[in-house]
């Protein structure tokens, strides 16, 4: 048992994964080394026949072949069973293999030679593409970076197995022969297939079916499509292309080198499987070991460098060296060494890296990508390989190895260029895959002419509705806002219409108008529509008479629309009049004209604010006026009224943190204020920092990362109310939220090693096993929160979303771009402590960071809990401590009953008093 | 689950049951915590009418003990049993009840009032989720039974 860990925790495997990982892992041994053996034969029955020069014409060949593969895959994969589909090519490439074998025998022409050695190109894309289209649909992103390496791993023993066994047999057998044990490795990987179909049925489902993803009849266009249409495939398939044609060149040089120095089929087949047996043994070596932890450890941006960096620094040494020593075989060496390196990452890391990219793009996206790049871009890489390869050959004669270096270098440099703009567009593909697309307003403009005249189209023909909702955006967005267009919308015949054009209007103080809206205020057959315009009227006019002739009307309505347009009117005599009607009915005696002020005042709550309004607050003493005084408060409210306000939190929090809330910025100094020196509650403090937050703006961060340093801050509070705020840390504020955020990694971690403990099965142990995973869900919350503040929040709230969204492969994608956004030092904790995966792997992943012994007992979890260490819990998690204690009889310290009797919270206070008796 | 069934429950209790219903699983307890107080204990004996049909419809009832059968005059509807919830939608809305409800054994019934639910659901909107989410499931399914229908 304990070995077998020791094996999964090398491989980086997780427990539940293995079954799977296994099956896929001889699957691909068997597929891989019937490969091998196919290619062993043939190519030493190829390089035996002609002179190396054929070789390129052999790439011609098999880049039209790949081609027609790919073309022929696409098309019948839409028309085929996934699960038969699969099955089909195993069969189709054994079948072919034997096809060979028995050609070989019947045919001698030379044709058959090219053909043949081509053809184990098709294999090799036909093998990849089955093998990665099963993979990528049973792993999600994350389940990709870790196991990718070790599934595909397969081929390489298989393939180390194929040449050493070919090495032995082919002296007696001869190569021919070798195709046969081709074909029945071949067949054996079938059973396996079928036993992973088996267990995984689920995603062998045909995706067009549960997916309701309907294909459209031309396949090939939409690669097509794809590829022009989507940024991050096109550029996958650039630098798959560039990456395949260096590994091409880099062995066609050493081949050709190795031509030179056997003369006969077996030799040749001998070097050729003697040198493939050790390769793949260092392949095996670095894909199942190192693979997964390079990209875990560096992440998936930075591994795509390895390989080019690696091929670019050994090119360099041996273009640098050729100046001092011309010895040809001490660059033979090298070149053979690169051979080496390039083909041994490329299998090991490349391949497995540029396929986990493409992870978090939908299914049907995933395997367009993967047939471009397997059935359109290596094949273009073969045939480009072949034709540079031909043209270097015609002008030189021979391989020329520094010639070579210097048209590798070249590619080099385009392979990092395009890795470059692959990293950039990864963190983007990652968000949008997670979002939602749905229209949004700041996708578009308003104030060009075509969308203009569309507007104009809709106000005159669409329905009421309709031209409400383009009103509201037109107010919204607009800038400026068209004369033209607002002339139409006070126009429309429909009076909810009018009334809204004449509010914004008013608003934004268009004076253009006022003639129109004069003719409203009189003749409009709404009584509605009237007052609305009397009032936008006597805010617009600079004549007090005008004014005074509205607010001298019988009509009481006209009278206190009037007014209120006084009130916001920037004429100080018209202002000062309405003010001063005001100022009596708030002075009056009786509660109805105070109340006939209070309901004016409320109307123009957001534009104006009466200096005797904070007067009414303090001294009001009608209960449903005081409450009518608070709720009127509004954007324009003064410092006194909220002042004034404050003192009635008390008597009414309620109607006080929403007249807060409408006052906004202003009311954050006070707020603050009454934090550091009222006495509140941990909920009232706590709904005040909130409120505070939400809010938001520049003072209301500042006053929260004023909080958030206190001694005794009400951290969890403070922190969502700064992410809420938009809060964006600077430097120095910076390293200090990291700074918490690597506290509540450590408070997570105690609590995953907590629930660990809880993992053993007793009655106890459930309800606190929830309990906790609350606190863990609520941390989890917090990082975000401080996440979102210190890096870039936009992909924090993706993440936050793809979190809530609680499915696997959301979970997947938000951890990876967790991983690409925050600090490598936080994030791999984070990923880490959330991971969708079990508890034992995640407690021995974070064995560092917690150093204290195992929890030794259910006692000893609740004794943490109620002695509040190493955080301040939740209300409910220590209810459930209280009374798991009392109900299964668990002994803790009596003084912690006793310390929760007088607590705030009632479930938590009746749980202790239960706890105490 | 009461440390003793004669007992009035705890609030701890009573979240624990409300987190055994289909509407409030995916309601942390903590939230639900603060719904438990709002839980009022009724009882009902035998073939006691708990609400008729027309009535206007103001609370929804946990079954905690007991039976109650629904239907509308004669007809069955359906008898629900322990841990089961009736005049759910009461709690968003005050639309007339669509059928009655008759105890069909002694029953301790659990009563949410519309009310109280309102005020709580403005400081805990969390508690709405676990009803909106049931809410779309039932449309979702009614929405695939029409289009089944309609095939």
């Amino acid at each position: 048992m304990r070995s077998n860990r020791f094996w999964l925790n090398l491989l980086n495997i997780q427990k539940q994964e293995w079954p799977l990982v296994k099956k896929l892992f001889w699957l691909q041994f068997f597929q891989g080394a019937g490969i091998s053996f196919f290619f062993t034969a043939e190519f030493a029955r190829f390089l035996e026949k002609f002179p190396v020069h054929e070789l390129p014409w052999v790439m011609v060949l098999s880049s039209l072949l790949l081609w027609l593969t790919g073309f022929a895959y696409t098309v019948l994969e839409h028309h085929i069973p996934f699960k038969k589909f699969n099955a089909a090519i195993i069969f189709f490439m054994a079948g072919t293999m034997l096809l060979v074998r028995v050609g070989s025998t019947v045919i001698t022409d030379n044709w058959l030679y090219y053909a043949s050695l081509a053809w184990f190109y098709v294999l090799y894309l036909l093998n990849n593409l089955e093998f990665w289209g099963i993979a990528s649909r049973l792993f999600n992103i994350r389940q990709s970076k870790r196991l990718f390496g070790v599934v595909s791993s397969g081929d390489i023993p298989a393939k180390f197995i194929g040449y050493t066994l070919a090495l032995i047999v082919v002296p007696y057998t001869g190569t021919l022969n070798l195709l046969l044990l081709g074909v029945i490795s071949m067949l054996i990987s079938i059973p396996f297939y079928r036993s992973i179909a088996k267990s995984e049925s689920v995603h062998f489902e045909d995706v067009h079916e549960s997916d309701r993803v309907h294909h459209s009849s031309h396949p090939v266009r939409n690669l097509y499509l794809t590829f022009v249409s989507n940024k991050i495939i096109r550029r996958i398939a650039i630098i798959s292309l560039l990456a395949t044609a260096c590994v091409i060149i880099v062995n066609y040089g050493f081949y050709a080198k190795i031509k030179e120095s056997y003369h006969n089929d077996v030799e040749l087949a001998k070097f050729i499987a003697f040198f493939m047996a050790g390769l793949r043994i260092i392949a095996l070596i670095t894909k199942t070991i190192f693979t997964s932890r390079l990209t875990t450890n560096l992440g998936i941006q930075k591994s795509l460098f390895i390989t080019p960096l690696l091929l670019l620094g050994l090119v360099s040494i041996i273009i640098g060296t050729s100046y001092f020593n011309q010895d040809e075989r001490f660059i033979f060496f090298i070149f053979g060494a690169s051979s080496i390196a390039v083909d041994v990452l490329r299998t090991a890391i490349n391949s497995p890296v540029l396929l986990t990219i493409m992870q978090p793009l939908p299914i049907h996206e995933r395997m367009r990508a993967h047939n471009i790049i397997k059935g359109i871009m290596d094949p273009f890489a073969t045939l480009f390989s072949g034709v540079l390869l031909l043209l270097l050959l015609n002008y030189h004669g021979d391989i020329n190895l520094l010639t070579l270096c210097y048209t590798l270098i070249i590619l080099v440099i385009g392979w990092l260029t395009g890795i470059v703009f692959v990293n950039k567009e990864y963190v983007n593909m990652l968000v949008t895959t997670i979002s939602s697309r749905y229209f949004s307003q700041e996708e578009f403009t308003l104030n060009d002419s075509g969308t203009l005249n569309k507007i104009k189209e809709k106000i005159e023909h669409g329905s009421e509705q309709e031209v409400l909702s383009i009103l509201s955006m037109v107010a919204s967005k607009q800038n400026p806002i068209s004369i033209e267009l607002l002339r139409l919308f006070v126009n429309h015949p429909a009076d909810a219409v009018k009334k809204e054009a004449i509010r914004l209007v008013s608003r934004k103080n268009i004076f253009e108008l006022q003639s129109q809206l004069k003719d409203l205020s009189g003749t409009a057959n709404s009584r509605n529509v009237s007052k609305e315009a009397t009032q936008a009227v006597c805010k617009l006019t600079d004549s007090l008479s005008e004014a005074l002739f509205h607010y001298n009307q019988a009509d009481t309505d006209i009278q206190e629309a009037a007014v209120c347009g006084m009130l916001c009117n920037k004429q100080k005599s018209i202002r000062f009049t309405a003010e001063e009607i005001i100022a009596t009915l708030i002075r009056s005696a009786s509660p109805e004209e105070r109340k006939k002020a209070l309901d004016i005042l409320g109307i123009v709550a957001d534009e104006y604010e009466h200096p005797l309004h904070s007067v009414l607050l303090i001294s009001e003493k009608d209960d449903p006026l005081l409450e009518k005084g608070l709720s009127i408060i509004g954007h324009a409210t003064s410092l006194e009224t909220i002042k004034a306000a404050m003192q009635c939190y008390i008597q009414k929090p309620k109607l006080v943190k929403s007249a807060l809330l409408r006052a906004g910025t202003k009311a954050v100094p006070e707020i603050e204020n009454f934090l550091r020196h009222q006495r509140l509650s941990h909920s009232e403090s706590t709904q005040l920092i909130l409120l505070i937050g939400k809010i938001g703006g520049e003072e209301a961060r500042l006053a929260l990362g004023r909080l958030i340093s206190e001694k005794e801050a009400n951290l969890p509070a403070t922190i969502k109310a700064m992410y809420r705020s938009k809060y964006k840390a600077v430097h120095a504020s910076k390293s200090f939220l990291e700074d918490i955020a690597r506290a509540y990694i450590r408070y997570a971690v105690e609590l995953l090693f907590m629930q660990r403990k809880l993992q053993e099965k007793t009655p106890a142990s459930g309800l606190l096993q929830n309990a906790i995973q609350i606190e863990l869900t609520e941390i989890r919350e917090l990082l975000l929160c401080l996440f979102g503040c210190i890096y870039e929040r936009k992909n924090i709230k993706k993440s936050r979303t793809a979190l809530m969204a609680n499915k696997k492969e959301t979970i997947a994608n938000a951890m990876e771009i967790i991983e690409v956004t925050v600090k490598k030092e936080l994030s791999k904790y984070f990923t880490a402590i959330y991971e969708d995966s079990g508890i034992e792997e995640r407690c021995n992943a974070l064995r560092s960071v917690y150093q204290s012994g195992e929890f030794k007992g259910i006692g000893a979890i609740l004794d943490r809990i109620l002695s509040e260490q190493p955080i301040i819990y939740q209300d409910w998690t220590k209810a459930c401590s209280l009374y798991v204690a009392k109900k299964y009889a668990i002994e803790i310290d009596p003084h912690y009953c006793t310390k929760y009797l007088k607590a705030e919270n009632p479930l938590l206070q009746e749980t202790a008093v239960f706890a105490s008796n | 689950m009461s440390h003793n069934s004669q007992d009035p429950l705890l609030l701890i209790e009573k979240v624990l049951i409300l987190k055994s219903l289909p509407i409030f699983r995916e309601t942390p307890e903590n939230i639900l915590a603060d719904l438990a107080p709002l839980m009022e204990e009724e009882e009902f004996e035998q073939d006691t009418l708990i609400f008729n049909e027309g009535e206007i419809g103001d609370c929804m009832y946990i079954i905690h003990r007991g039976s109650v059968r629904i239907h509308k005059g004669q007809t069955n509807l359906a008898i629900l049993g322990d841990k089961e919830v009736f005049g759910e939608l009461s709690l968003l809305d005050a639309e007339t009840r669509s059928a009655s409800a008759t105890s069909t054994t002694d029953c301790t019934l659990f009563r949410i009032d519309q009310e109280p639910f309102y005020e709580l659901i403005e400081t805990r909107p969390e508690i709405a989720r676990g009803f909106i989410k049931i809410l779309c499931k039932r449309l979702r399914a009614q929405n695939e039974k029409t289009v089944q229908h309609q095939r």
